[in-house]
C-alpha cells in the first residue's frame, strides 16, 4: 500500500516537473476598446485544437495577466468577459499580447437573427430526413395557453392524441395515441424526459394503503413552465428506440436549458380561481319524503296490502321516524331541515403558481436554474395540493470532443384529500331533510356533527356524514421526488459520436389518513372507530443508455447514419403500511400504544429491462431515404424462454418536393411521402408475474405440514406484438407558410395478453395470471394543418387544425374468454366482444316509455293479438320474473315472448368516437394577443351512470328533480316510470340512459398584452406580458350529463366503456398571469 | 489512449451482456418460487400432505355426491350453496350452473398427487437422506389419492379429463377432452396394484390411542380397499374378493364387537377403520358437522331409511345412527355415547372424522362380489358375510336364496343401514343400477323415488329413464373455458 502511494507520488512529481519544464510564460493587458479602462476579472484561456482548455487565468486590478502556456502545437488564446465579445488569438510563441475588447451589444445592435437552428433528433436526424410520423408541440404553444399540467397542454393540440380529463376534482386524465391497442397491458403512452423514461406505474399486483397516491398523476411533477417542447411519436419506426414501453406511443418531453450569453431572469406568476357551475338539481326535503313514501306505497301495492311480503314495507313506511312526523321524537329537529348537502362540502377553489428561473452561460458552461411554487385549493373542502420544485441544469463543454451535462430536479408535492373520495356522491344522495349538525334548543345548528350510527339510509360504510368527512378527516400524501440525469457526449472522430445517459429517479411518498368517529358514527368497539392508516413507498428508478452514432456524408449524394443503442432500466419499489383503530384523538394518526393494530404490510418489487437497437439510415441524392432497424429487448417480467423479443422496423421516404416536376409548381415548397412498417411488443405487468410459487396451507393435514403449488409457472408467455404500418404525406405551400400532413395507419395487435384468465379447473387451478390470445386492429387516418396566415409588424395570425379518426376492431376473440358479460339486474348493461366489432360496444334494452294502463300491459304476439292463458285471461307482460303494472318501464319485447329478459337485448351503442380533433388560432395586433384552442370529439355514445343513479327511485338515495316528472296517473305524459321502492325492473340497462356525447369545446381563450419595450425598459425589464385565460368557457353538446368529456373505464378488466359517473360539472376556471423577463 | 477507451467500452458492453440473464432473473422475495422447490424430502411430504388437505376440502362435495340422490337422508332448510345445489339434484332439477357440477376441489387433489408422482423421484438424488423406499411409499399414497379422486369423478360425471401431469408450469395444454370412465379406472387399478408393494402397513404414531396417521393416510390396506371398490364397480368380482381378503387377513384391522360399534364415530380411528379424512381440534382442523347434522338440521334421516331400522335390536338404530328422541339429528356425527343425550361440544369437539373405508365395507363388498358370481356357493358366502355384519349389529341371520336380485336387495338394505349418511348411498344404487347393462335399472329408480314427493314422481321417473341423467353435467363455467369438453347428451339439449 505504502509502495503504491510512493510510486504514485514519484509519477506525479515527474509529470509536474515535465510540464513545468515545457511551459513558457505569456503576459499582457486586457482593456476596454472605447474607454481604455482595464477589464478586471476578464478570463484568459489556452485552448488546444479541440477547444479543450489547458490552462487559464484572469485579469488583475491593473488590467494585466500572466499565463503559463504548455508547449503544444495549434494553441489558441481566448479572451472572454461577460458582456464583451470574445477574442481568439492564435498562439505562435508570443511573449506578450495586449487586447482591447468591445462590448457585445454595440456590435450586434440592429441585426436580427432570423435563421433558425436546424433541429435534430436524438440520432442526429433533421426533420427532413425523418421517415416516421411524429408531431412537435413547442414552448410557445404551451406558454400561450397557461396550463397547470402536461395533459392539459396536449388536449386537442395534436392529431389522434385523445386526452380526456375528468370533471370531478382530482380525477386522472386518460391519454390514448391512435386508439386502444391492448386488452390488458397498459394502453397509456410512455413519457420520456430529457432522454430518460419517466417511471411507469407500479405493477398491478401492488396495492397497499397508498393506492391513491397517484391521483394527481406522476406527470404533474414537472412544472409546465420548465418544458421546452413535447414531441409525440406515433408509429413503430419512431417508437422503436423506446421499445415495449413505447408501444402505445411516446411523448418526448424536453426541458428548458440555459443559453450562452448574459444572465437572464424570468418570473411567471399565475392566479387562478375555480367556481363550480350549477350542479344537478336535487329534490328538497319535502319532495324527497313524498317521493320515498310514494315509492314504498307502490311496492306495498304490488305485493298486495295485507300480505306477508308487504308488511315489511308497510312497517318501513309507518314506523320510520326519519320520514314520518313525530314532534315528540328526540331527533325530530335533526330530520326536519332542508339541507343542500353539496353546498355544505363545496368551496371556491383557487391556485397560485409562481415560477422563477435564471439562466446564462459562457463559452464553457451554460446553466439554468428554476424554482417553482404551486398552491392549489380544490372545490371540495379539504382537498388541495402544494408543490415546490427546483431544477438545475448545467452543461459543461470540456472541448469540442467532450461535453457533459447534469440535470437535477427536486419536487415535493403535498396532497390533501378527504379520507374517502366520495364526499360529493354522498352529499348528492343524502336525504335532504337531515341535518349535518345537531340542532340546539334554539333551533339553530350546534357545532356537533349529527352522525347517527344507523338510520333510514343505512350505516357506515354505505353512508357517512360528508360534511364531517370534508372538515374532519385527514388524507395527506407527501411525495418527494429527486431526479438526476447525467449526460456525456464524446466525439471519437468526425462523424462518430458516443452519448451516455444515466438517470436516477428517487421517489418517496408517505401517506397518512385518519377517519374520525364523527364521520362514521360507529361505536368505540368497532374497528372503524377513529381509524387511521399510515404507509409509504420508496421507488428507485435507474436507467442507462449507451449510444453510438456514425453519421457520414460520402459525397453530396450519399449520406449514411448508423446507430447502436444499448439501454437498461431497473425499478425497485419498497412499500409499507400499517393501520390502527381506537386512536384516542384526531391528532393522532400514527399507530401508537393504546390503539389497536388492525393490519400492516410491506413489500418489495423489482422490474428490470434491457434493450438494444441497431439502426441504419441512408439518404440518396438528398431525396430518397431508406431506414432499417432491429430492436432486441428483454424484460424481467418474462420467463427466460421467451424473455428476448426482436422487433424489426423498415421505412422509406421520398422528398418529392426536390424533384424538378414539383419544383416547377411554384406554390408547393415541400412535399414528402413516407412509408414505414415496424413492430413493437408489450410484456405483462407486475414483478416477475411468470414465476410459479408454492404456498403453505394452514392448517396442514393431521401432523403433516402442507405446502401446495399456488401459482403456475408461466414459461410459455410471449410478447404481445403490435405491428404498425404508416403511410404519410407532408406538404408545404407558399414558402412553407401553409403546412399540412396526412397519415394513414394500421396497427395490428397479436398474441394479446390477457390478465387473470380463467382456465379449466381440471388443471387443479382456476386461473392463470397471464395468457396470450386474440387479435385486434386499429386503423385510421389523421390530418393536420398549420397556416401562418399573416406576419407583419403590427399583425400576426396563425391557424392550426387537426382531425383524426381511429377504428378499432376485434379480429380474433381471445380463447378462454366468455363472449358476453351480463347478469340481469337494474342498471346493468351487457358487454360483448364480437369478432368484427370494436371494443367498447354495449348492449341493452330498447326503452319505450311507460305503461299507461292495464290494457297496455297485456302481452301481444307478433301479429298484435292479445295472448291468453289456459283460463282465457290475457297474459301480462313480465319484466324478468315480475308482472308489470301501469307506470312501469316499457321495454321492447324483441322476441315477442311476453317476458323482458336477456333475450331482448340489442346493440345500443359504442363508446369509440368517430372523429377527434381540435383547432385554434393565435392572433396578434401590436402588443395585444388573442389565443384560442378548441377540442372536440364526435360520434361516441356514453352511458350516463349519473342519471341512472339519480333517476331510479329504487332505493333511499336522494334523486334529481327530474323525478318530479315521474308517472303517477294514467295520462301522465312522461318518460320516467313510477317510483318503486326495492322492487321491479324500472331501470334496466337500456337506451334510456345512453346518450350521444359528441362535443366541441373552447378549451382555452387567452387575451394577452405585452408592455411596450419603451415602458418596460425603463424599469430594466426586457419583456413583461400580462394575460387572462378562461377555461372550458363554451361547450357545444347535446349531452345532458355534467360533462361530455368522459374517460373510458374497464369493466371486468376487459370491456372498455364510457361510463359517466360525474356528478359535478367542470368548474369554471379563470386565470390571471404575469410573465416577466429581465 | 484512444484505443484504451475503445477497449473499455467494449469490455463494459460485454460484461453487461454476459450477465444479463442473471440481471433479468428477478424472483419475488416474499414467495417460495417453484424453481427452488423440490429439493428435500420434507418438501415432497408437504405437497403430499396438501393432497390430503385438498381431499378434506372436497369433503362436502364427496358427501353430497354420495347422498344427494340416494334415499338415506332428506334435506331441510337453506344450507350452504352446495347443500342448496344438492336439493336441486335430489329433485332432478339440475342446471348447468349447479354447484355440485363443480369439480375443482377434487382436481386439486389430483394436481397435488400428480406433482408428487412427477417430482419426487428426482428429489432422491438431491436429498441424501431421502431413501428410495420412503419415496416409493410417498408415491403409493399419491397414487391412492389420485385413484380415489378419479373414482369419485367417474362415478359422478362418467367421463372426465384424465390429467396425469401436474400443472406446476404451463407446458401442458390447459384444455383437455374427456376420457372414458372405464379407461380411467383401468389405469387406476394398474397404478394401485403397482403401488401396493411400497405402501406402508402402518405409520408411526405420536399417540398410540389415536392412530391419526395410520388411519388418516393411505396404508396398504387403504389401497386394497380402493382396489376392491373399483374392481367391484368394474365387475372384476374375483379381483375384488382377492383384494377384500387381503384386508380381512391383514391382522391390522378387525370388526368391532356390536356394543362398541359407535366407537367408529366417537372417538373414531377405531380398530375397524381403514381410511378416514382426519379432523383434529388440537391441530385446528375442524368441520361444520354439528351445524349440518344437529344445530341447523340441513340433513335429516329419510322416512325410508328410518323404516329400515325397524328392529328394536339393531344397535345401529336410535341413538346410534340417529337420535331416538329427535330423528332430525344424525347422532353418528353428533353423539359421544349411545344414550341419545351425551353430545359433542360444538366448539371443542367439532373434529369428527369422515370415514371413507372401514372393515364392514370390505365385508359387504366381498359379499356383493360373491353374490355377483351368480353361484349358489357365492350366494352362501355372501349371506355369511352379510350375517357377520348383522350379527354384530344385533340382528338375526338371513338365509341365502338362489335369487341374485333378492340377494342384492338384502345386501343393499344392509349397506343402507350400516353406512347411513356416510356418502355411499347413491354410489351403491348407481353400481347396482348400471350393472350388467342396466339389468337392475328399475331397482335404482324405485329406490330413488322412495324419497321423492308425490307430485314429482312421474316427472322424475321419466327423467331417470334416461341413464345419462344419472351423471352430473359439466359445469357451464368449465365448458366455457374448455372447448374440448362435450356435454353429457342428457344436458346437451338443455342448451346454454
Amino acid at each position: 500500500m505504502k509502495n503504491i502511494r510512493y510510486i504514485l507520488f514519484i509519477a506525479l512529481a515527474l509529470f509536474v516537473v515535465q510540464t513545468v519544464a515545457a511551459q513558457t510564460v505569456l503576459t499582457g493587458t486586457v482593456k476596454d476598446k472605447v474607454t481604455g479602462d482595464p477589464l478586471v476579472g476578464a478570463n484568459i484561456f489556452v485552448m488546444n485544437s479541440t477547444n479543450r482548455s489547458l490552462a487559464g487565468t484572469s485579469v488583475d486590478m491593473n488590467g494585466e495577466f500572466r499565463l503559463s502556456v504548455p508547449s503544444q502545437k495549434n494553441l489558441t488564446i481566448v479572451f472572454s468577459f461577460i458582456g464583451y465579445k470574445s477574442i481568439r488569438e492564435k498562439y505562435i510563441g508570443q511573449k506578450t499580447i495586449n487586447i482591447l475588447m468591445e462590448e457585445e451589444g454595440l456590435t450586434i445592435s440592429g441585426i436580427e437573427i432570423t435563421a433558425k437552428k436546424v433541429e435534430k433528433n436524438a440520432l442526429g436526424m433533421t426533420p427532413k430526413e425523418q421517415i416516421s410520423s411524429s408531431q412537435k408541440l413547442t414552448l410557445g404553444n404551451i406558454e400561450t395557453a397557461p396550463v397547470s399540467s402536461l395533459t392539459e397542454a396536449l388536449q386537442g393540440a395534436m392529431s389522434n392524441v385523445d386526452v380526456l380529463s375528468g370533471a370531478d376534482p382530482g380525477g386522472k386524465s386518460s391519454i390514448r395515441i391512435r386508439g386502444t391497442s391492448s386488452l390488458n397491458a397498459s394502453s397509456d403512452p410512455l413519457f420520456v424526459v430529457d432522454g430518460v423514461p419517466l417511471p411507469v406505474d407500479v405493477s398491478s399486483d401492488f396495492s397497499f394503503a397508498t393506492a391513491n397516491s397517484d391521483d394527481y398523476g406522476e406527470l404533474l411533477n414537472i412544472s409546465p413552465s420548465d418544458i421546452e417542447s413535447i414531441e409525440v411519436l406515433k408509429d413503430a419506426a419512431a417508437t422503436a428506440v423506446w421499445g415495449s414501453k413505447g408501444a402505445n406511443g411516446v411523448l418526448l418531453i424536453k426541458t428548458k436549458k440555459g443559453a450562452k450569453g448574459k444572465i437572464q431572469f424570468s418570473f411567471n406568476t399565475k392566479y387562478e380561481f375555480r367556481k363550480e357551475g350549477s350542479s344537478l338539481p336535487m329534490l328538497n326535503a319535502n319532495q324527497y319524503v313524498s317521493m320515498i313514501q310514494d315509492a314504498i306505497w307502490n311496492t306495498v301495492g304490488d305485493l298486495g296490502e295485507g300480505g306477508a311480503g308487504a308488511n315489511k314495507y308497510l312497517a318501513l313506511l309507518y314506523d320510520t321516524k326519519e320520514i314520518g312526523f313525530d314532534p315528540s321524537w328526540k331527533y325530530f329537529k335533526e330530520y326536519n331541515q332542508d339541507t343542500n348537502w353539496l353546498k355544505e362540502v363545496s368551496q371556491t377553489g383557487y391556485s397560485v403558481d409562481n415560477n422563477f428561473s435564471m439562466s446564462g452561460g459562457g463559452d464553457k458552461a451554460i446553466y439554468r436554474l428554476s424554482l417553482g411554487y404551486l398552491s392549489e385549493e380544490g372545490t371540495t373542502i379539504g382537498t388541495g395540493f402544494n408543490r415546490i420544485s427546483a431544477m438545475f441544469d448545467v452543461n459543461y463543454k470540456f472541448s469540442d470532443k467532450l461535453d457533459i451535462s447534469a440535470n437535477f430536479n427536486f419536487t415535493q408535492g403535498v396532497k390533501n384529500a378527504n379520507y374517502t373520495d366520495n364526499a360529493r356522491s354522498q352529499a348528492l344522495t343524502k336525504m335532504p331533510n337531515m341535518s349535518p349538525y345537531m340542532i340546539g334548543e334554539d333551533g339553530k345548528r350546534t357545532s356537533d356533527y349529527f352522525t347517527p350510527y344507523s338510520y333510514f339510509q343505512g350505516q357506515y360504510s354505505d353512508v357517512l356524514n360528508p360534511v364531517a368527512l370534508v372538515n374532519e378527516s385527514v388524507n395527506k400524501n407527501t411525495t418527494t421526488s429527486n431526479r438526476m440525469i447525467f449526460n456525456l457526449h464524446y466525439n471519437f472522430f468526425e462523424g462518430f459520436d458516443y452519448r451516455g445517459i444515466v438517470g436516477f429517479d428517487v421517489r418517496t411518498s408517505k401517506s397518512n389518513a385518519f377517519l374520525p368517529q364523527s364521520v362514521t358514527g360507529v361505536s368505540w368497539v368497532d374497528n372503524n372507530f377513529n381509524y387511521s392508516t399510515t404507509g409509504g413507498n420508496d421507488k428507485l428508478y435507474l436507467t442507462t443508455e449507451n449510444r453510438f452514432i456514425y453519421n457520414k456524408s460520402f459525397s453530396d449524394n450519399h449520406k449514411l447514419l448508423l446507430s447502436a443503442i444499448f439501454q437498461t432500466s431497473d425499478q425497485t419499489t419498497s412499500s409499507y403500511s400499517s393501520s390502527t383503530n381506537g386512536n384516542s384523538s384526531s391528532q393522532i394518526t400514527d399507530p401508537i400504544s393504546g390503539s389497536n393494530i388492525r393490519g400492516g404490510g410491506s413489500g418489495r418489487v423489482i422490474n428490470r429491462e434491457l434493450g438494444g437497437v441497431l439502426n441504419a439510415h441512408y439518404t440518396l441524392f438528398n431525396k430518397y431515404l431508406f431506414d432499417a432497424g432491429y430492436r432486441m429487448e428483454a424484460s424481467s417480467s418474462m420467463a427466460s424462454k421467451g424473455r428476448w423479443g426482436g422487433f424489426p422496423t423498415v421505412g422509406v421516404a421520398w422528398q418529392l418536393g426536390d424533384e424538378k416536376f414539383v419544383k416547377d409548381l411554384k406554390q408547393i415548397s415541400t412535399a414528402k411521402v413516407r412509408l414505414s412498417w415496424g413492430q413493437s411488443g408489450n410484456t405483462p405487468t407486475g414483478a416477475s408475474p411468470y414465476v410459479g410459487t408454492f404456498k403453505p396451507i394452514v392448517p396442514g393435514y393431521g401432523e403433516m405440514v402442507a405446502i401446495q403449488p399456488y401459482k403456475i409457472q408461466l414459461n410459455n408467455l410471449k410478447w404481445e406484438t403490435v405491428t404498425q404500418t404508416n403511410l404519410g404525406l407532408d406538404l408545404g405551400f407558399f414558402d412553407n407558410t401553409l403546412n399540412m400532413s396526412v397519415d394513414l395507419y394500421k396497427k395490428l395487435t397479436t398474441d394479446m395478453l390477457q390478465k387473470d384468465v380463467d382456465i379449466p379447473t381440471s388443471t387443479g387451478f382456476s386461473s392463470v395470471a397471464w395468457y396470450n390470445s386474440g387479435k385486434m386492429s386499429n386503423k385510421g387516418w389523421e390530418f393536420r394543418l398549420d397556416y401562418d396566415v399573416l406576419r407583419s409588424k403590427d399583425w400576426g395570425l396563425q391557424l392550426n387544425f387537426n382531425i383524426a379518426q381511429n377504428k378499432n376492431e376485434v379480429l380474433e376473440m381471445p380463447e378462454n374468454k366468455t363472449a358476453t358479460n351480463y347478469s340481469l339486474k337494474n342498471g346493468a348493461y351487457a358487454y360483448k366482444l364480437v369478432e368484427g366489432d370494436p371494443l367498447g360496444s354495449f348492449y341493452g334494452y330498447k326503452y319505450l316509455g311507460v305503461y299507461q294502463n292495464t290494457q297496455e300491459t297485456y302481452a301481444r304476439d307478433n301479429n298484435g293479438q292479445l295472448v291468453n292463458d289456459i283460463d282465457g285471461k290475457p297474459v301480462v307482460i313480465r319484466n324478468n320474473d315480475l308482472k308489470v303494472y301501469p307506470g312501469d318501464a316499457k321495454y321492447m319485447d324483441v322476441n315477442g315472448d311476453g317476458v323482458i329478459n336477456q333475450y331482448d337485448i340489442v346493440y345500443i351503442g359504442n363508446c369509440n368516437p368517430t372523429v377527434t380533433g381540435g383547432f385554434g388560432f393565435n392572433l396578434r395586433y401590436k402588443s395585444w394577443g388573442l389565443v384560442a384552442n378548441f377540442h372536440g370529439r364526435a360520434g361516441q355514445k356514453a352511458i350516463n351512470q349519473a342519471r341512472i343513479n339519480m333517476e331510479n327511485m329504487y332505493g333511499k338515495n336522494n334523486q334529481s328533480t327530474a323525478v318530479l316528472k315521474r308517472w303517477r296517473h294514467e295520462g301522465d305524459d312522461t318518460e320516467i316510470p313510477r317510483a318503486l321502492y326495492d322492487r321491479g325492473y324500472n331501470y334496466l340497462g337500456s337506451d334510456r340512459f345512453v346518450e350521444d356525447a359528441s362535443f366541441l369545446r373552447l378549451k382555452t381563450l387567452t387575451v394577452k398584452y405585452i408592455l411596450p419595450k419603451s415602458l418596460s425598459g425603463k424599469v430594466g425589464v426586457q419583456k413583461a406580458e400580462f394575460y387572462f385565460t378562461g377555461y372550458d368557457l363554451i361547450t357545444l353538446t347535446k349531452y345532458t350529463g355534467q360533462d361530455p368529456e368522459i374517460s373510458t373505464s374497464r369493466i371486468d378488466n376487459m370491456y372498455e366503456v364510457a361510463l359517466d359517473k360525474a356528478s359535478t360539472p367542470k368548474p369554471l376556471r379563470f386565470a390571471f398571469g404575469l410573465n416577466l423577463k429581465f | 489512449m484512444k484505443n484504451l477507451k475503445y477497449y473499455i467500452s467494449v469490455l463494459v458492453l460485454l460484461f453487461v451482456f454476459s450477465s444479463c440473464q442473471d440481471y433479468l432473473n428477478v424472483l419475488p422475495e416474499n414467495e417460495q418460487n417453484s424453481s427452488e422447490y423440490w429439493n428435500t424430502k420434507e418438501e415432497v411430504q408437504a405437497v403430499l400432505a396438501s393432497g390430503y388437505v385438498c381431499l378434506r376440502s372436497a369433503q362436502e362435495n364427496i358427501f353430497l355426491w354420495g347422498e344427494s340422490r340416494g334415499n338415506g337422508i332428506m334435506f331441510q332448510g337453506d344450507g350452504s350453496s352446495a347443500q342448496k345445489a344438492a336439493q336441486k339434484v335430489r329433485s332432478m332439477d339440475i342446471l348447468l350452473n349447479n354447484d355440485l357440477a363443480k369439480w375443482d376441489a377434487i382436481y386439486k387433489v389430483i394436481n397435488m398427487a400428480n406433482s408428487v408422482i412427477k417430482y419426487a423421484p428426482a428429489v432422491v438424488e438431491r436429498d441424501k437422506s431421502f431413501n428410495v423406499n420412503v419415496m416409493n411409499s410417498y408415491l403409493s399414497e399419491a397414487y391412492f389419492l389420485r385413484a380415489l379422486s378419479y373414482f369419485y369423478l367417474v362415478r359422478v360425471f362418467q367421463n372426465v379429463p384424465y390429467v396425469v401431469e401436474p400443472y406446476v408450469d404451463d407446458n401442458a395444454s390447459y384444455v383437455l377432452g374427456a376420457t372414458s370412465g372405464n379407461e380411467i379406472l383401468k389405469k387406476c387399478v394398474e397404478d394401485l396394484n403397482i403401488s401396493l408393494e411400497a405402501a406402508k402397513e402402518y405409520f408411526p404414531e405420536s399417540d398410540a390411542s389415536n392412530p391419526i396417521n395410520t388411519k388418516g393416510r393411505a396404508t396398504k390396506w387403504a389401497i386394497y380397499s380402493l382396489l376392491a371398490d373399483i374392481n367391484l364397480w368394474m365387475g372384476n368380482y374375483n379381483d375384488c374378493i382377492k383384494d377384500c381378503d387381503a384386508v380381512i387377513d391383514s391382522k391390522r384391522v378387525g370388526l368391532i364387537s356390536g356394543t362398541s360399534w359407535f366407537t367408529n364415530f366417537y372417538p373414531g380411528n377405531s380398530n375397524e377403520s381403514i381410511f378416514e379424512i382426519q379432523y383434529s381440534k388440537p391441530l385446528a382442523q375442524t368441520n361444520s358437522f354439528i351445524s349440518w347434522f344437529n344445530t341447523n338440521h340441513y340433513y335429516v334421516i329419510s322416512p325410508y331409511e328410518l323404516s329400515l331400522f325397524d328392529s328394536e335390536n339393531d344397535l345401529r338404530g336410535g341413538n346410534a345412527s340417529f337420535m331416538a328422541s329427535d330423528e332430525s339429528t344424525i347422532w353418528k356425527y353428533v353423539g359421544k355415547l349411545t344414550d341419545g343425550a351425551t353430545a359433542r361440544d360444538g366448539s371443542t369437539e367439532n373434529d369428527q372424522n369422515y370415514i371413507i373405508y372401514r372393515l364392514a365395507d370390505i365385508y359387504l363388498m366381498k359379499a356383493e362380489a360373491n353374490i355377483m358370481l351368480g353361484t349358489d356357493d357365492g350366494y352362501a358366502k355372501g349371506a355369511e358375510l352379510i350375517n357377520a355384519i348383522r350379527e354384530r349389529a344385533g340382528l338375526t341371520d338371513i338365509s341365502a336364496t338362489s335369487n341374485q336380485q333378492s340377494m342384492l336387495l338384502l345386501l343393499l338394505q344392509e349397506r343402507q343401514r350400516e353406512f347411513f349418511a356416510e356418502g355411499k348411498c347413491w354410489f351403491d344404487l348407481l353400481r347396482l343400477g348400471s350393472r350388467d347393462n342396466y339389468k337392475y335399472k328399475d331397482i335404482l329408480i324405485e329406490q330413488v323415488l322412495s324419497v321423492a314427493g308425490a307430485n314429482n314422481q312421474a316427472v322424475m321417473r321419466s327423467k331417470l329413464a334416461d341413464t345419462n341423467s344419472w351423471y352430473m353435467p359439466y359445469h357451464e363455467d368449465e365448458t366455457a373455458v374448455n372447448p374440448l369438453l362435450e356435454q353429457n347428451s342428457y344436458y346437451g339439449k338443455l342448451g346454454k
